[in-house]
This record gives structure tokens, C-alpha cells and sequence, in this order.
């Protein structure tokens, strides 16, 4: 089920695809600017009165009446609409067509937005985005919509230094050009050179010229289409027009070739991708599907139901945990890119493959802690014996010694056991110095590190235990009389083992913490147009998600500041800092300290949410109180994430949706 | 009004630890576990207060954990809460046996400020930790001898149970430890002296029973579990994810969550009257009911 179209909420005589006239309550005659403003008054007293007057839909309601007040205020655009509204009688009479949106009517329109809000922005996109629903377009069609407005702005640019109006449009066919110069000819001169110098000077054409880039293509054909359509009604007075329910269901860019057929293409490569996992919204679905929420958030929102509802909470492994994290945490990155409104939906494809399973085939016999503490395993305890003898007084052969080294090979349990012995309190000194070279030889062998851990008890407290501790974990070690130092060394080495072992038997987790990483600072940052070039490539392994995670707390906190709230919101805010905090003063750890952070994230969303839309409000707190509720029973913390990062996908749910989650869904 | 509550039950705890109090029954403690009722969570509360300094053990220990959670779960159902909460997680945290537990505790009732219950015995403590992790050091190594030594004092074994069940499977692991024998052959020297034959030179091989290595063998599950208790002993966390998981082994910090209080200490927050064994002469034989 849909939302309700808020314009209908407000005011039920207005038609599906009402024109400015309509929006205003103004019959389709000649008026003037008075009566353009008056009738804007009269709608805005109305709205005024309604119960649900100040309601997020109500305010997107004034956001349309006054675009359609100042679509009416420009005469030559109020022309302009009126002979499109007695042009689309005309065809209404004489057969059903599909409506194609009036592109020119809805540039200009944008184009005041933009101009209007300083630029392309925050406000401009949220106004824009309310234009098209209030025009019933899909809110897809935005990007090829912007792209033309800054096309235009562009090629008045060009034109202007090179003299040769349109001679910038390389892909353009002779004809569709000789159509864009006599539709467009007229009012370039007075409007967009005036308005695009006016959004050159506030620096907005940077952006759009990078969207215009990517979708200049989908454009062209979107005006090579009209033109057609139009040619082709004049020849042929209607009799070839393509019945209304047919033309529905065909994508407006399908129908452009050649341009069209390759957005086809793109879009059916796109939809095999997303059967291996790839979150696509195709441009040929977007322009076509005739729904309310946006075709973006649409592909998002089935996407999410895979994710959310098909694959199972228990019985899993860490790892499948883990897994399941990551891909949530990228469905997440898609959701604030739809959100963001990314202007390109090649943007949006993220992929949601798994990270790198377990790397086991790297580790040796060696490096497996089973063994350090089982009987040796010859070749094990040559190099033991040998130093063994020389402690029982066999001759030192030093040169012998000298001659081998040990860092190309790893040495096992029972030999590094010994060295590491030798080298803290073996005797002759020589022996000793022999020893420490082992040990330093063997500084990334698990097993050394263990000997290590395991001789330091017995170890002399002195500099040449620190020295050799200090270079085996390359950290500072207290001096001898610190009364801490026993205590550090240990926890020194015993966090050099750690890594050392998680290196060769949970580097997936270093792996899946770098991607969850990454999802975690693309939402910290917004959408930026070409983002998703850095999204596919992997951070590198051990790259901690908890600053990220930090960072994207505070656009929340950022977001919620910037709304209107309500009273008790400051102290749900102060209750939400509080938590973050005492979590993080109880985790220990780069997990736990995420975990922390992660879930301060979804009560930050939920506030957004619930104060963006006051009538989700109990819905978003139901689900998080719920959810959270069962987290903070875990006792694993993977299990603690997952069920975090799923929460947070069932907020974008709602948030994207803009409805209440079914029951079942949960 | 929960500030007073929380200065009246810290001078309270304060002033007399568990140790310190005398023994003896509570008068009438089965009328008065009897007659506890939701409607009234003071009841609760001065009751686990009494128990707590009155009854030694870990029943006793017990019923009163029991009724301050009772105390507060029925307190926050009121319609007029006391804020007894504060009050009952603070006595809570001064019967805890866990750091980590008390930091909790300190947190539910501060979110805004947790912080790490200032004690007076930190030095001490840090070395009762030292000793705790060399003891499992030694464990690992076979050392029986060093181990015995190690275990003289209480200091290891009270240490390791302030850390719950990490701390008790670490408890089990040293017992076992100390009761194994050095390696039959090499007496844990790794290697073994022979002559050889017609001569009177000694040559060294490695022990053919250990092969080197006189340590117990542990699986790969019990050597982390050791590994993950000498992390929370010396306050080691890794800085990435694998090696925090080896030192952690996946555990989930408490969530600084009220709700969270009665399931934690395993009690039912809908059971909150007393329903007493009318033939057992121990006034504890009950259970709690709806």
C-alpha cells in the first residue's frame, strides 16, 4: 500500500497530474500576476485549516503551490502551459496517449527551485523532489530532469564564448537538433542565460555539469522522444498512437533509440546483476514503474526484503553473522544514497558479496595454537636440543650459529619454547645473544610470542628482557622500576599473539571490518555524485569502522538538530548521548567499541525518523524498542551487530516506504 | 529524591561491607518474605538491605540480589516510583563480584558519566591479576611447581572468580593443572641424559615421552578461553577486530540497560511474590510466583 498523495489529502478536487492552473484552483484562461497571488493566498488559508496543517505533507503541499505560483508568474511559461493544457485536450479527444511530462515546463520549474534555494542543495533537491510528485513523475526521472537543466546551462555557456548556439551537442541528430533550436530558440536568450548565469554564480553548475556527464545521453533521448512523438502526431492525427494501457507499461527510455536500447540493455544487465546480489535499479524501471515511492527506493525496498526477511536469524556461525552484517551495512550505504537522492542510479549499485571467507590455506601446522601446547612434532626440537646441550655445558660452536638464520623458515613450538628460554635467562651470555637473535628472527611466529608469554614469568627483570620484548612488539616498554612492567611486558606480548593469530585465522573479520567500514563513512558523508567508483573498492584489511560509525552518530544528531522537534525530543536526545556514552565506557575493545557506536547510530535514526514523520513515529519506536531489546540480551557481540545493522535496515524500511512495517515483516 | 536514595544506600554499603557484619537469622524472615507485595517495593528493598548484611553465603547473597531487583522492577511498575533503582543498583554493585558487573551497574544508574568504581586495593589488585595470568601461564606449561607456588595465596582464585564464568572455567583449568605430574621421563627438562655405551661421555635427546613439549595439550577452544581470561585480567583488547575476537572470544559488553537488570541476575521480573515451603524448616525453601 502506498502513502496517500498529500495534494489529495489537502485538497480532494485537484486532479492526478493537475497543471499549476489546476494546483492554484485558477481556470484555464489568460489571468495576471494578482490573480495568480491571490489564488495562491486563498490556497494557502485553506491548507491553514486542515487538521493536518502542520504536517511534513502539509509543508510539501505549500513547497508545490508556491512552485506553481511562480510557474504562473512567469508569463511566457504561463503561455506555455496553457497551450500544452489545450494541446493535451485535444489529443484526449482524439485518442488515448501516453503523457509524456512537459520537459520544458518542468526544467523551468526545477530550474526556479534551484535558483530559488541557492543552488543545488539540501532544499532544492527536497523541492524538486516535491515537483514531480505534485506532477506524478517519477521521482527517477530527477536526474535526466537536472541533467537537462544543467545541459542547457552548459551549452549557453559554450555557446556563448563559441558563437554556434547547439554546435556542442556531438550525439544530437540533425533533425532532433533543428527541433531543439525552434522549440528552445525563442527563450534562451531572456531566461536561461539570465538563470544560468544567476546558478553559475552561485557555483551550482560544477555539480551539474558532473551530472550531465552521466546522464547526457538519457536526455538527449528524452528530447529526441518528444520531438518524435510530436512529428509523429501531426502526420499521422493520432491514428498510430499506442494505446494507453501498452504505453504504460513501456519505459519512456525504452522507447528512445538508440540511446533508449542501450538504457535497456544497461537496465537488464543491471537486473542480472542484482540477482547475484547487486542493488540495481535500472533506468529503463525507474522511468517506468507507476508508483508513488520513487523507483530508487522501490529497487531499494526489494532489495531489503531479501535481505531482511528471507535469510535466517539463528543457528549461525560467527562468520555467516558477520557476513550478514556487512551486507546489511551496504544495503544501509544504498538506503542513504537513495535517500541523498543520487542523482545516478549507477551509483546505487553496491555490491553486497560477501567479504573474503576464512584464509586458512595461509596458515602453517605451525601457526596453529593446538600445537604449541602438544608434544613436539620432529623436525620440532632439533634446534631445542642443540641449545639444551650447549646449557648443559657442551661447547658453544658460535660460528655454527652465526652462520644459520631462522627468519626464512618458522620454527616449532618445542625449538621457539627453548630460544625464547635461552635468550631471557639462558647461560653462557653468548648463548643468550644467540638466542635473542632466534627469538627477533622469529618475532611474527605465533609460536615464539607463546614461548615468549610463557617464559616471561620466569624471566629476570632487567633491560635486556625489555630490549627484547620492546623489539619483538615494536612498542615502548616502562622502565624496569615502573611497578607496572611486569604487567605491561605481558600484556605486550600477549596482544602481539593475538594479533599474530588473528591474522592467520580471523582475518575475514579484519576483511568484513574494513567493508563494514567503509559503508559506515559513506553514509557518514552523504552522497556525492561518482561515489559509487570508491564503493566497490575494498579499505584496506584492519581498517576499524567505530570512527566511521562515530561520524555518522553525528550527521544523525546533525539531522535531528535541523528539524523542528517536539517536546520531549531534547530529552530522548539527551538519553540517546547518555547511553552512547556509558556503552562506550563499558566496551572494551575495537568490537565492542563498534557495537557500541553502531547501535547509538539506529536510536539516532529512529529519533530522525520518528521526528521527520510524527505519524511513523510509533511504528519506528516499536521496532527499535523490540529489536534493541533482544540485543541487549546477546551475549556474543557479532550477535549484537547483526541485530543492530538490521534494525537499522528496517528504519530506511519505514523511512523510504513511508510506511508502517507489517507486522509479519518483523 | 533518588539522589538522597543513592547517598543513604552508598554510606549504608559503605559502612558495613558483607564481611564485616554479623551473622544471625533475620527475625520472622519467612512472614516477611511472605508478605512482600508489588505494592509496596520499599519492602522489597529494606528487606535485601537486611539480608545482605545479616545472612552470610550464597543463598543469602542471593535472596538478596533477588530482592533488590524485585525491588526495582517493582518500583519503576509504580505508579509513584520511590527511585529506589539507583538505590538498589548501587547495593547490587557493592555484593558484585565483577569489575565488569559493577561498571554496569554504576552505569544503568549514570549513564551519562559511567566510570570505573574507584577502589583502594587497585595496586593490589593489579598484582593479584599478574599472579592470576602467570598461574595460567604456568597451567599452560605444564609448571606444576611454579603453579603450586602461585596458588599459595587466595589472591589468584579470589581474582579469577570477580571475572564470572570466564574466571570459573579458568578456576577449573588451574585446578587440573596443579594436580598433573611432571613428564615421567625428563621431569618437564624436555630432554634426557644417556651414556653412551663402553664410554663414559653423556649425550642428550629430546624426551621420547613429551618430545620436547611437557605442557598439557589443550584443544584450540581452551587454549583461547586461556587467553581470553589473561586478556581481561591485564586489560589487553587488540587493536583489530581478529585479534580483539582471540582476546575476547566474541563476548558482548552488557548493555547499560534497566531491563536488562532482572534477566542478568536471573530473576523473573513477573514472579514478585514469595511462596514459602510450608515444610521445610529452612525459611529459603520457596519459590517466587506470579
Amino acid at each position: 500500500m502506498s502513502a496517500p498523495r498529500p495534494i489529495r489529502t489537502f485538497f480532494s478536487e485537484v486532479p492526478d497530474g493537475a497543471d499549476p492552473f489546476e494546483l492554484l484552483g485558477l481556470s484555464a484562461q489568460p489571468c495576471d500576476d494578482d490573480a495568480v497571488r491571490a489564488a495562491l493566498d486563498q490556497r494557502l488559508a485553506r491548507l491553514a485549516q486542515h487538521p493536518q496543517a502542520h504536517s511534513p505533507d502539509a509543508d510539501e503541499v505549500r513547497l508545490v503551490l508556491h512552485v506553481a505560483c511562480a510557474q504562473l508568474l512567469d508569463p511566457l511559461l504561463r503561455r506555455e502551459i496553457l497551450a500544452d493544457r489545450a494541446a493535451r485536450a485535444q489529443r484526449t479527444d482524439a485518442s488515448p496517449v501516453v503523457r509524456l511530462p512537459t520537459a520544458s515546463s518542468i526544467e523551468l520549474a526545477a530550474l526556479h527551485a534551484i535558483a530559488s534555494s541557492g543552488g543545488w542543495n539540501e532544499t532544492a533537491r527536497r523541492r524538486v523532489a516535491a515537483l514531480l510528485h505534485a506532477e506524478q513523475i517519477p521521482l527517477a526521472t530527477l536526474p535526466s530532469i537536472i541533467s537537462a537543466v544543467g545541459a542547457r546551462v552548459a551549452r549557453e555557456r559554450h555557446d556563448a564564448a563559441s558563437g554556434a548556439r547547439y554546435g556542442a551537442i556531438p550525439a544530437l541528430d540533425a533533425r532532433a537538433a533543428r527541433s531543439l533550436q525552434q522549440r528552445h530558440r525563442a527563450r534562451l536568450f531572456t531566461k536561461w542565460v539570465l538563470l544560468g548565469a544567476f546558478v553559475l554564480s552561485i557555483g551550482s553548475i560544477a555539480l551539474l555539469s558532473m551530472m550531465l556527464i552521466d546522464s547526457y545521453q538519457r536526455s538527449v533521448a528524452y528530447e529526441q522522444e518528444g520531438e518524435r512523438r510530436a512529428e509523429a502526431e501531426q502526420v499521422e492525427s493520432g491514428t498510430a498512437a499506442m494505446p494507453q494501457e501498452e504505453s504504460a507499461l513501456t519505459p519512456v527510455a525504452e522507447k528512445a533509440s538508440p540511446a533508449g536500447t542501450a538504457s535497456k540493455q544497461a537496465g537488464e544487465r543491471q537486473r542480472a546483476r542484482s540477482a547475484d546480489g547487486l542493488i540495481a535499479p535500472a533506468p529503463t524501471e525507474l522511468a517506468a514503474t507507476p508508483i508513488e515511492i520513487d523507483p530508487n527506493s522501490r529497487a531499494w525496498l526489494d532489495a531489503a526484503t531479501v535481505l531482511l526477511e528471507k535469510e535466517p536469524f539463528a543457528s549461525q556461525t560467527d562468520e555467516a553473522r558477520l557476513q550478514r552484517v556487512g551486507r546489511l551495512a551496504r544495503l544501509n550505504q544504498a538506503a542513504a544514497y537513495v535517500w541523498d537522492a543520487a542523482a545516478d542510479p549507477r551509483d546505487l549499485l553496491i555490491s553486497l558479496d560477501p567479504a573474503p571467507s576464512r584464509i586458512q590455506a595461509a596458515a602453517s601446522p605451525v601457526d596453529d595454537p593446538a600445537t604449541f601446547t602438544a608434544p613436539g612434532v620432529p623436525p620440532d626440537g632439533t634446534l631445542a636440543l642443540e641449545l639444551l646441550e650447549v646449557r648443559r655445558g657442551k661447547q658453544l660452536d658460535s660460528q655454527a650459529f652465526r652462520g644459520r638464520r631462522y627468519g626464512h623458515l618458522k620454527l616449532g613450538p618445542v625449538d621457539c619454547d627453548v630460544a625464547a628460554d635461552s635468550a631471557l635467562f639462558g647461560s653462557p651470555h653468548e648463548l643468550r645473544l644467540i638466542a635473542a637473535r632466534i627469538v627477533l628472527d622469529q618475532s611474527s611466529n605465533p609460536a615464539m610470542i607463546h614461548a615468549l608469554l610463557e617464559a616471561l614469568p620466569r624471566a629476570p627483570k632487567s633491560d635486556s628482557t625489555s630490549e627484547l620484548v620492546m623489539r619483538v612488539t615494536e612498542q615502548s616498554v616502562p622502565s624496569i622500576d615502573d611497578p607496572s612492567w611486569r604487567a605491561t611486558c605481558r600484556r605486550m606480548l600477549l596482544e602481539r599473539l593475538a594479533m599474530l593469530l588473528g591474522e592467520v585465522w580471523s582475518s575475514e573479520l579484519d576483511a568484513l571490518a574494513g567493508w563494514i567500514a567503509q559503508s559506515y563513512d559513506a553514509q557518514a558523508r552523504g552522497y556525492k555524485p561518482g561515489m559509487s567508483s570508491g564503493s566497490t573498492v575494498s579499505t584496506p584489511a584492519g581498517t576499524l569502522p567505530e570512527a566511521p560509525a562515530a561520524r555518522l552518530f553525528d550527521r544523525w544528531m546533525r539531522e535531528i538538530g535541523g528539524l523542528r522537534s517536539a517536546p520531549g525530543d531534547l530529552e530522548k536526545i539527551t538519553r540517546i548521548r547518555q547511553k552512547r556514552e556509558a556503552r562506550l565506557a563499558l566496551a572494551r575493545g575495537p568490537m565492542q567499541r563498534f557495537a557500541a557506536q553502531q547501535v547509538s547510530c539506529a536510536e539516532a535514526l529512529a529519533l530522525l525518523v520518528a521526528i521527520e514523520t510524527p505519524s511513523l513515529a510509533a511504528d519506528v519506536e516499536r521496532v527499535t524498542s523490540e529489536a534493541l531489546a533482544i540485543r541487549a540480551r546477546a551475549m556474543r557481540v557479532i550477535e549484537q551487530m547483526e541485530i543492530a545493522e538490521h534494525t537499522i535496515s528496517r528504519l530506511w524500511r519505514i523511512r523510504l516506504s513511508r510506511e508502517p512495517e507489517r507486522r509479519e515483516q518483523s | 529524591m533518588t539522589g538522597s536514595w543513592c547517598v543513604a544506600v552508598l554510606s549504608a554499603v559503605l559502612s558495613a561491607s558483607p564481611s564485616e557484619t554479623q551473622t544471625g537469622p533475620i527475625p520472622a524472615l519467612r512472614d516477611r518474605l511472605a508478605a512482600l507485595s508489588p505494592d509496596d517495593p520499599m519492602g522489597y528493598f529494606l528487606l535485601a538491605e537486611e539480608v545482605m548484611h545479616e545472612m552470610q553465603g550464597d543463598r543469602g547473597l542471593q535472596l538478596a540480589r533477588t530482592l533488590f531487583v524485585l525491588a526495582s522492577v517493582t518500583d519503576r511498575r509504580s505508579s509513584v516510583p520511590q527511585g529506589l533503582t539507583a538505590g538498589a543498583a548501587l547495593a547490587l554493585a557493592s555484593i558484585s563480584s565483577s569489575d565488569d558487573e559493577r561498571q554496569w551497574l554504576l552505569a544503568l544508574i549514570e549513564p551519562g558519566s559511567p566510570r570505573r568504581p574507584a577502589r583502594v586495593d587497585d595496586a593490589l589488585q593489579e598484582e593479584a591479576s599478574l599472579n592470576a595470568a602467570e598461574a595460567l601461564s604456568f597451567a599452560r606449561a605444564g609448571d606444576a611447581v611454579a603453579l603450586h607456588e602461585r596458588l599459595r595465596s587466595d589472591d589468584v582464585y579470589r581474582t579469577l572468580r570477580r571475572l564470572g564464568d570466564e574466571g570459573a572455567s579458568a578456576i577449573d583449568l588451574l585446578e587440573r593443572a596443579s594436580d598433573r605430574a611432571p613428564c615421567a621421563a625428563c621431569r618437564n627438562r624436555r630432554i634426557i641424559k644417556s651414556q653412551i655405551a663402553d664410554t663414559s661421555d653423556d649425550v642428550y635427546t629430546l624426551c621420547p615421552i613429551c618430545l620436547g613439549n611437557p605442557g598439557p595439550a589443550y584443544a584450540l577452544r581452551q587454549y583461547r578461553e586461556t587467553l581470553a581470561v589473561e586478556a581481561l585480567l591485564l586489560g589487553a583488547q587488540g587493536e583489530s577486530w581478529s585479534a580483539h575476537d582471540w582476546l575476547s572470544s566474541g563476548r558482548a559488553a552488557l548493555e547499560p540497560d534497566l531491563d536488562v537488570l532482572p534477566e542478568h541476575f536471573g530473576v523473573d521480573p513477573d514472579r514478585v511474590r514469595w511462596n514459602d515451603d510450608p515444610i521445610s524448616e529452612d525459611p529459603l525453601d520457596g519459590v517466587w510466583i506470579r
